[in-house]
C-alpha cells in the first residue's frame, strides 16, 4: 500500500511560506519524506507530526530560508509565477474562462487599436511626411467652406512663396489606355512637374517628368504605377521603350513610381498638367495643391504667407470683373492643411468612438474576472486566514495574488493578440474602402506595446479587487468559523453587485450607441432618394477626344447607345447621365436669368449641373413635377431646353411659372456669345450628393449643350435581370465602337450601398461591441446569482422545509438580479446621455437621446437580466431541504 | 566565517549527529538520530534554523543534490561538517570534560 499524501492544506500553506526555491524544495521533501516512513507505521499520527512539524517549519520560514541569500528579484518574480501558475492549474476552468475573458477584451481593443494606430497615429509614407501639406481655397463670404485651387492663382504662389520646398497640382480623372491588347479604363492624374519630388518618391526605374515635358507643344509622356507595371506590363523590363495610345494619343512612359506609393491611394497613371505658365486657365477652380513646407514652418505660417499673394495677383494679372468679384466678395484665401490630417480627417471621429467601445468591452471582462477571481478567493479564505496567522505578510499574499491575476492576463492578452493578428486581414476585407490607410493596419511594436500595457493594467483592474478585500486583518475571523460562515458576508456581496451593476452599465451605454446608429441607418435607407435605386444598373463609357470632337458627336453617339440599351428585351428605360447621383459629385456653374440682370461688381448665383439624355428621368424614375422630359428632338442644334429641379424653382422662381423661363450661363468673357436656355420642365429633387447631404438647387443640360465638354457618361438602364443586361451593354458597345472600354459596371444598390458603407461598418462594429457587452454581463449575472444561490442553499432549504411557497423563492432571487440590473441601467442611461452626444455627427434624423432607442434596449438588458436571473432562481426554487441539511 | 563563534547546546547535539555520518547526511537523518539516540522531541523548525545558522557560522557546508521520482521531485540537502566545525565540537567536549573533571561521582 503506498503511504497516503502530507495533509494538502499544510503542505500548501508551507510552499507558501518557503517559497520554491531549491533549499525550501529539500526542506518540503525531507518532510515528506519522513511522512512517508512515519505514515507505513501509523497514518494517523504520521498526519499529527507533519502538522506540527509544518507549523513549526513555517513559524521559522525566515531563519530556514533566509530571503536575503541569493534571491533577487528576477527569481523571486520567478518563484511567485511557477507558484501561480501551479495554483492556476489545479483550477484549470476558472483558469481557462477567466483567460479566455480576458483574451475577448484585450482582442478587441488589440484588433481596433491596430487600425486606429495605422491610420491616425503612424505617419504617412511619404519621407518627411510631416512637411507635406495640401494646398486648398476658402471663400467664406459666399459660403464656401473649402474648395480646390486654380491653376493661375497656384502658378503665381508658387512664383512668389517662401514658406515652401516646393508645391504641385493634381486633377483625378480617368484616361484610356491601349497597350497591346483591348483598350481599358484606367484611373489617372493629371501633374504638374513638380509633383513627384514635392512628395518625396524616388524612382528606381525611369524618372519623373522634366519640366520641358509640362508644356502645352511637348511630346506625351506619362508615369505609371508600380501596380499597373506589374499588372497590364508583365513587370516589362523594357517599358520605359513601349508606346501605348493614352486618350487615343501615342504616349512614351517615361518612368514607373515606387511601389510604396501604390499604398497611399494614388491613380495607375500621371500626365503632365501641360499649362501654358504665360496662360494658364484662370477661374478653374477644380485643381488639389500639394506642397513640402520648409523645416520648421507650419501649415498656419505657410497658409499667411501665402495670403497677400492673391491681392498681388489681383493687381499684376486678374482683370476679369467677375473672377475679381468672386475673389473680393468670397474674402478668398489660400487655406493650408497637414496632409495626414486631410486624408484621416473623416474617419476619426467613429475609430475613436469604436476604440471608446472596445475600451468599455475590455472594462467589461475586467468585471467579470474580477468577479470571478472574488468568487474564487472565498474558496480560499481559510489559506489565506492561516498564511496570516502564521505570520505571512500581507504584502506577500497580495503579491501571489496579483501574480495569479499577472498570469491569468498574460496568457488571455496573448491569445488576444494571436486571435487580432489572425482576425485583421478579415476585418481589413470587411472594412470600406472609404477607410484610408487600411492597407497598412498591421500589428506592430506599437500595438503589441499597447496590448502588454492592457495585460497588466487588466491584471491589476482584476487582481486587486480580490487581493485587498481577503488580506484584511478582519479576515482572520474566518480561521475562527472554520472557513464557512463567513462567506455570505454582506459586503462582499455589495462588491460583486457593483461589478454586476457597472457591466450593465456599460453593456447599457453600447446598447444606446448602437441602437441610435441602426435607427440612423434605417432612417437613411428609406431617405427619400427622389430616385428609385432597385433593378437599376449603370456602367460608364468615355469617349476620346482624339475621335468625338464635338459635343454633336458625343449626343450622336450618347442617343445610339440609350437607343440600342432601350430595346434590349426585358429593359423598360435607359438613359446617360454625366453624374451619376451619389456616385459623382456634379460641377457648378454661375448663370443669370433672363429680364434680371445682375448689378455690377456682384456675382452671379452659382447652382450644379449635369448632362442628361432623354430617358434618365424614367430609367430612375424621377418623376416629372410640371412641364416634360427631354426629347429627342431636344438634342437638334439651336434648341437650347433644360430642366431644372424643384428646389431651383423654390429658389429662383418661388410663386411662378418656371416653364418657358430662360437663363444663360455667365463666363469672365464679355465678348462670348452665350445662348440662352428655356426651362422645359421640372423634376423632383434627387439627393445627389447621397441620403445624408442636403438637396442642391440642380440645372440638367442634353449632351449637346454649348458650353460644355463632358465625354464620360454613366448609362443607366432599368430591368430586373442585371446580369444579361451588363452583357447587354457590353455588345452595344462593341457594335457602336469596338475600341471603347467600359468602366465600373454596377448596380444601383450598390452605388447607394456604398456610399453608407462607412457609417454601416461603424454600426456593425459598435453592434458586435454591444452584443459582446450583453454576453459578458449576463454570464457576470447569472455567475453572482448561482453563486449566491449556492451559499444560500441551507438557508433556502431551511425556509422551504417551513413551508415557503418555492415561487416565492424563485421570485426573490429573480428580484434579485433584476434589481442588481435596474441600477446598472438607470446609471447606463444617464451614462448613455452624456455619451451619445458624441455620436451626434454620425446620426441621421436621429435624436442622441431618442426616447424610443432608450425605451427599446432597456427592455432588450431587462430581458436578458430576467433570463440571466431565472436559471440560477429555478435551481433555488426546486432546493431539496433533506439534500441541503445533508451537506 | 566567524572564528570565534561559540556553540550553543542543540547546536553541539546537532553537529555531532553530523559528524557521525562520514560522508555527508540529511537533514531528516540529522532529526531522526537526535531523537533515537539524544531522547528529544526535535522540532523539524528548530532544527533546519540551527542547521542554516550553523553554516553561517562556518561549521557545516552543505550541497543539494536532485533526486528521483521517490522524493517528488524535490532535491536533497546533504550536510558535511567543517574542520572548524570539528574543531568547535573538540573545545566544546575538552570544555564540558575540564568542568566536569573532580566532580565525576556526582554526574
Amino acid at each position: 500500500m503506498t503511504a497516503p499524501n502530507p495533509p494538502r492544506l499544510f503542505r500548501r500553506m508551507l510552499s507558501a511560506r518557503l517559497g520554491v526555491g531549491r533549499v525550501a524544495r529539500s526542506v518540503i521533501g525531507d518532510l515528506d519524506e519522513e511522512y512517508t516512513d512515519r505514515a507505513r507505521a501509523n497514518p494517523a499520527a504520521a498526519r499529527r507530526w507533519y502538522r506540527r512539524e509544518a507549523v513549526a517549519v513555517a513559524l521559522r520560514a525566515r531563519s530556514i530560508v533566509p530571503p536575503q541569500r541569493g534571491d533577487s528579484m528576477m527569481r523571486q518574480l520567478l518563484a511567485d509565477v511557477r507558484m501561480a501558475v501551479r495554483t492556476l492549474l489545479k483550477q484549470p476552468r476558472f483558469a481557462i474562462v477567466a483567460s479566455l475573458t480576458v483574451a475577448l477584451g484585450v482582442g478587441a481593443v488589440t484588433v481596433i487599436f491596430s487600425v486606429v494606430n495605422a491610420v491616425l497615429i503612424q505617419p504617412l509614407r511619404y519621407p518627411n511626411a510631416d512637411r507635406l501639406v495640401n494646398i486648398w481655397s476658402t471663400a467664406p463670404g459666399l459660403g464656401y467652406d473649402q474648395f480646390p485651387l486654380s491653376p493661375d492663382l497656384f502658378l503665381f504662389f508658387r512664383k512668389h512663396q517662401t514658406g515652401f520646398e516646393d508645391m504641385a497640382l493634381r486633377q483625378r480623372g480617368r484616361v484610356n489606355l491601349t497597350a497591346g491588347q483591348a483598350p481599358h479604363v484606367v484611373e489617372s492624374a493629371l501633374v504638374t512637374a513638380p509633383y513627384f519630388s514635392t512628395l518625396g518618391a524616388t524612382f528606381a526605374r525611369g524618372r519623373p517628368f522634366t519640366a520641358d515635358e509640362d508644356t502645352p507643344k511637348a511630346a506625351r509622356v506619362a508615369v505609371i504605377s508600380d501596380r499597373l507595371w506589374r499588372g497590364t506590363f508583365g513587370a516589362d523590363q523594357g517599358v520605359l521603350a513601349r508606346a501605348v495610345r493614352v486618350d487615343g494619343e501615342p504616349t512614351q512612359i517615361v518612368g514607373v513610381a515606387p511601389d510604396w506609393l501604390d499604398r497611399t491611394g494614388t491613380p495607375d497613371m500621371w500626365l503632365p498638367a501641360r499649362f501654358n505658365p504665360d496662360s494658364p486657365p484662370t477661374g478653374n477652380f477644380g485643381w488639389n495643391g500639394i506642397g513640402r513646407l520648409k523645416p520648421g514652418v507650419r501649415p498656419e505660417d505657410a497658409a499667411k504667407q501665402l495670403e497677400p499673394l492673391v491681392r498681388r495677383a489681383m493687381e499684376t494679372y486678374l482683370t476679369s470683373p467677375n473672377y475679381r468679384a468672386f475673389l473680393t466678395n468670397g474674402q478668398y484665401r489660400p487655406l493650408v492643411n497637414a496632409m495626414k490630417a486631410d486624408i484621416v480627417g473623416d474617419v476619426r471621429e467613429p475609430l475613436w468612438i469604436l476604440l471608446g467601445t472596445v475600451g468599455m468591452v475590455l472594462l467589461i471582462a475586467c468585471a467579470n474576472v474580477a468577479n470571478l477571481c472574488l468568487v474564487r478567493a472565498d474558496g480560499r479564505q481559510r489559506e489565506m486566514a492561516v498564511r496570516l496567522a502564521l505570520g505571512g505578510n500581507r504584502s506577500g499574499i497580495v503579491r501571489a495574488l496579483l501574480t495569479e491575476a499577472l498570469v491569468l492576463s498574460v496568457v488571455g492578452s496573448i491569445v488576444g493578440v494571436f486571435v487580432a493578428a489572425v482576425s485583421l486581414p478579415l476585418l481589413i476585407r470587411l472594412a470600406p474602402a472609404s477607410i484610408p490607410r487600411l492597407e497598412e493596419v498591421s500589428v506592430d511594436g506599437l500595438v503589441l506595446a499597447v496590448a502588454a500595457a492592457l495585460s497588466v493594467v487588466s491584471a491589476v483592474v482584476f487582481g486587486l479587487v480580490p487581493a485587498l478585500r481577503y488580506t484584511r486583518p478582519l479576515m482572520l475571523s474566518a480561521l475562527r468559523h472554520g472557513g464557512r460562515s463567513a462567506t455570505d458576508h454582506p459586503a462582499r456581496n455589495r462588491g460583486r453587485n457593483v461589478l454586476v451593476a457597472a457591466q450593465t452599465a456599460m453593456a447599457m451605454v453600447l446598447l444606446v450607441g448602437s441602437g441610435l446608429l441602426a435607427r440612423s441607418f434605417t432612417r437613411m435607407m428609406h431617405a427619400e432618394l427622389g430616385f428609385d435605386p432597385r433593378n437599376l444598373l449603370t456602367a460608364q463609357v468615355a469617349l476620346p477626344p482624339t475621335s468625338y470632337r464635338e459635343g454633336a458627336d458625343v449626343a450622336r453617339f450618347a442617343q445610339r447607345l440609350v437607343e440600342q440599351l432601350a430595346a434590349l428585351p426585358s429593359v423598360e428605360a435607359a438613359g446617360a447621365t454625366s453624374d451619376l447621383p451619389i456616385a459623382e459629385g456634379p460641377s457648378g456653374t454661375a448663370f443669370e436669368i433672363d429680364g434680371r440682370p445682375m448689378e455690377p461688381g456682384k456675382l452671379p448665383p452659382i447652382v450644379s449641373y449635369q448632362i442628361i439624355t432623354p430617358g434618365f428621368f424614367a430609367a430612375m424614375r424621377t418623376p416629372i413635377a410640371r412641364g416634360r422630359d427631354f426629347a429627342w428632338s431636344d438634342l437638334r442644334a439651336g434648341v437650347n431646353s433644360i430642366v431644372v429641379n424643384q428646389q431651383m424653382v423654390d429658389e429662383f422662381w418661388k410663386g411662378q411659372d418656371p416653364i418657358g423661363k430662360r437663363i444663360r450661363r455667365s463666363g469672365s468673357d464679355a465678348n462670348e456669345v452665350r445662348p440662352w436656355f428655356t426651362v422645359v420642365g421640372v423634376v423632383t429633387n434627387v439627393r445627389q450628393a447621397g441620403p445624408r447631404e442636403p438637396v442642391e438647387e440642380m440645372i440638367y443640360f442634353t449632351p449637346n449643350a454649348p458650353g460644355d465638354d463632358q465625354r464620360a457618361l454613366s448609362y443607366v438602364i432599368r430591368g430586373p435581370n442585371a446580369g444579361v443586361q451588363a452583357d447587354g451593354i457590353r455588345s452595344a458597345v462593341r457594335e457602336l465602337d469596338a475600341d471603347l472600354p467600359i468602366a465600373s459596371i454596377r448596380t444601383m444598390d450598390e452605388v447607394v450601398q456604398e456610399s453608407v458603407v462607412q457609417f454601416s461598418f461603424t454600426m456593425l462594429t459598435l453592434g458586435i461591441a454591444a452584443s459582446v457587452a450583453l454576453v459578458l454581463g449576463a454570464i457576470g449575472l447569472y455567475s453572482v446569482l448561482s453563486y449566491a444561490v449556492s451559499l444560500r442553499t441551507r438557508e433556502i432549504g431551511v425556509r422551504l422545509a417551513l413551508g415557503a411557497a418555492p415561487s416565492r423563492v424563485l421570485r426573490s432571487v429573480v428580484g434579485r438580479g433584476v434589481a442588481i440590473s435596474l441600477a446598472g441601467l438607470v446609471v447606463g442611461a444617464l451614462g448613455a446621455v452624456g455619451l451619445t452626444r458624441l455620436l451626434g455627427s454620425l446620426l441621421f434624423e436621429t435624436a442622441p437621446l431618442d426616447p424610443l432607442t432608450f425605451a427599446a434596449m432597456a427592455a432588450v438588458l431587462l430581458v436578458v437580466a430576467f433570463l440571466a436571473s431565472f436559471l440560477p432562481a429555478r435551481r433555488a426554487a426546486s432546493i431539496s431541504p433533506m439534500e441541503s441539511m445533508k451537506n | 566565517m566567524a572564528r570565534h563563534a561559540t556553540l550553543g547546546e542543540f547546536e553541539h547535539l546537532v553537529l555531532l549527529a553530523v559528524l557521525r555520518h562520514a560522508d555527508g547526511v540529511m537533514g531528516s537523518h540529522i532529526g531522526r538520530e537526535l531523537e533515537a539516540r539524544a531522547k528529544r522531541r526535535v522540532s523539524r523548525g528548530a532544527l533546519y534554523a540551527t542547521l542554516d545558522r550553523l553554516q553561517q557560522k562556518g561549521f557545516l557546508t552543505w550541497v543539494i543534490e536532485p533526486t528521483g521520482p521517490d522524493r517528488g521531485g524535490h532535491p536533497r540537502r546533504v550536510f558535511t561538517i567543517t574542520r572548524a566545525g570539528r574543531a568547535a565540537v573538540r573545545q566544546y567536549g575538552r570544555a564540558v570534560r575540564s568542568l566536569s573533571a573532580g566532580i565525576e561521582d556526582l554526574l
